[in-house]
């Protein structure tokens, strides 16, 4: 499909956007998810040689069935450049039952002919596809406008994203969001899908979770620190001012941003931001997730490995969980997310002065 | 205990994100009122350190706020005269404007400034409203009750 020769603005920024995460180090530096934090305890009992082999990670996500309690969060869309890694993550989530977001779609909003950069049903039909829009565009287009666009791509949730930070960074970042609750809270209430609000690397707090807890929005991802860090991205991109450089490790770490959600939160919960392991996964399982979000190690997958690098990372991943799993006796997530946990270091101290003692630590089920 | 007795040391107070400020970026007031010559003046909480009155004098600029280092003492320059601050000023010198919004957080009034920092006073306010927003701090006040950890 041909497009005009430059799209300036939105489009072009996706194409800068992952240029950037893969082609520099815009990781958090002095902050972590935290996830270091936590000890998990194996439950008692013995198992066979080959218990790893029987371990069923299947689960629930909002009343859909995966393989695995992972989802492939939502990072592009928006640009002919970009349309091949959402169309490779669908082959690759496809092959292994999980689901997947596409990035803002903003960019079809004000382009519609974009709308195949998101559309990876079109190849995939089986996909959990979760929508993408953010909060301060949700308070721009109408329940109507943001419906239509959904159901272009088929999506089957739609998420909400919030970036205050990475807007307050980017040069031209859209700063506006007196009203974007009352917004999300309309979408929720009137769309004809579950909404997730999530942010994108600088954690959802225990005061914005229980904002969202009076509203219809079904789950909240936490969009930790400790990953990708999108004020360095817009940092980097700005090249490099002075004035935000302080606020480039700004952020509430994934681990405590889950604990504070579970706090004021009764809904589904996912936990995004600098997960990289089996045993990360595991963690947050066991700390409350429903499921764990995963971005720039599938992004790198898919630009070394295209779809099959994709599905080999997600299975790696999986395999590294049921290790997990095995080392701790579980046989199911069920069981997993009845593990006992202590926490330690600053993961403790945050815990302490923020939610009490009582998510300190759990004894197994 | 003494303000500066209770700011160990900066660095030990983390802010905690919002992610849904009901903010705009542009309305959120930066700004203080001081008692001035028997008025109110709406002054950015930021003071320029400077020795004597004279140096501020000459530096003058409406509304801004200089710590004379020889009287110890805050004040403004209006019409070529420097009149000082009624009010008790909690204060410490801030290297940026997060430094700043910790030390408002924590009970301080005004941030000071070295005079080669002058040409940051601007920047160092935008800092200070960075932190409002991503706080969900519409004005200074607010600014005071934000969820900090501190370590």
């Amino acid at each position: 499909m041909s497009l005009p020769a430059l799209i300036p603005g939105t489009a072009s920024r996706k194409v800068e956007h992952v240029k950037v995460v893969l082609g520099t180090d815009v990781q958090f530096r002095k902050k972590t998810t935290m996830f270091e934090d936590v000890r998990l305890i194996p439950k008692g009992g013995t198992h066979s040689g080959d218990f790893a082999y029987t371990i069923d990670t299947n689960t629930d996500f909002l009343g859909r069935k995966i393989a695995a309690p992972i989802f492939v969060s939502g990072m592009t869309g928006g640009h002919d450049k970009v349309a091949k890694i959402n169309m490779d993550i669908a082959g690759g989530v496809s092959e292994v039952g999980i689901p997947m977001g596409v990035g803002s779609q903003r960019a079809m909003m004000e382009h519609p002919e974009l709308a195949y950069t998101y559309d990876v049903k079109k190849e995939h039909k089986d996909v959990i596809l979760l929508g993408n829009i953010g909060a301060s565009h949700a308070m721009v287009y109408s329940v109507k406008q943001i419906k239509e666009m959904l159901d272009k791509v088929d999506a089957d949730f739609l998420c909400i994203h919030t970036n205050p930070g990475q807007e307050a960074a980017q040069v031209g970042g859209d700063i506006k969001y007196k009203g974007a609750l009352k917004a999300i809270s309309d979408v929720a209430e009137n769309i004809d899908r579950k909404v997730i609000v999530k942010e994108v690397g600088n954690g959802i707090s225990k005061e914005v979770a229980a904002m969202l807890a009076k509203t219809k929005v079904a789950g909240i991802d936490t969009g930790g620190a400790g990953g990708t860090n999108w004020i360095a991205v817009e940092l980097y991109r700005a090249g490099g001012t002075r004035s935000m450089d302080i606020y480039r490790d700004w952020g509430l770490p994934t681990a405590g941003s889950l604990l504070e959600v579970k706090s004021a939160f009764d809904g589904f919960v996912t936990a995004t931001g600098g997960i990289r392991t089996g045993v990360d996964i595991a963690k947050a399982i066991a700390l409350g997730a429903d499921a764990c979000g995963l971005a720039y190690p599938v992004l790198k997958a898919q630009s070394r490995g295209g779809a099959k690098g994709v599905a080999d990372y997600l299975r790696h991943i999986i395999m590294e969980l049921k290790v997990e799993m095995a080392r701790l006796n579980c046989k199911d997530i069920n069981e997993l997310r009845g593990v006992g946990y202590t926490t330690h270091g600053q993961l403790k101290h945050l815990l302490e002065q923020r939610v009490g003692r009582s998510l300190l630590q759990r004894e197994p089920a | 205990m003494s303000f500066m007795d209770r700011i160990d040391d900066l660095r030990n107070i983390r802010f905690i994100h919002c992610a849904l400020p009901d903010l705009n970026l542009s309305e959120i007031k930066t700004t203080r009122e001081l008692n001035v010559n028997g008025r109110k003046i709406s002054v950015a909480p930021i003071a320029i350190e400077v020795s004597t009155e004279e140096e501020a004098v000459k530096l003058d600029g409406t509304h801004t706020l200089f710590y004379v280092k020889k009287a110890d003492k805050f004040g403004v320059v209006e019409y070529r005269k420097m009149y000082y601050v009624a009010d008790k000023i909690e204060h410490m010198h801030v290297a940026d404007g997060l430094n700043l919004a910790k030390l408002i957080r924590m009970g301080g009034t005004v941030g000071i400034v070295k005079m080669h920092d002058l040409v940051r006073v601007k920047e160092i306010e935008e800092q200070l409203r960075i932190a409002m927003f991503l706080t969900n701090s519409g004005d200074l006040a607010a600014l005071r009750k934000a969820a900090v950890v501190i370590r």
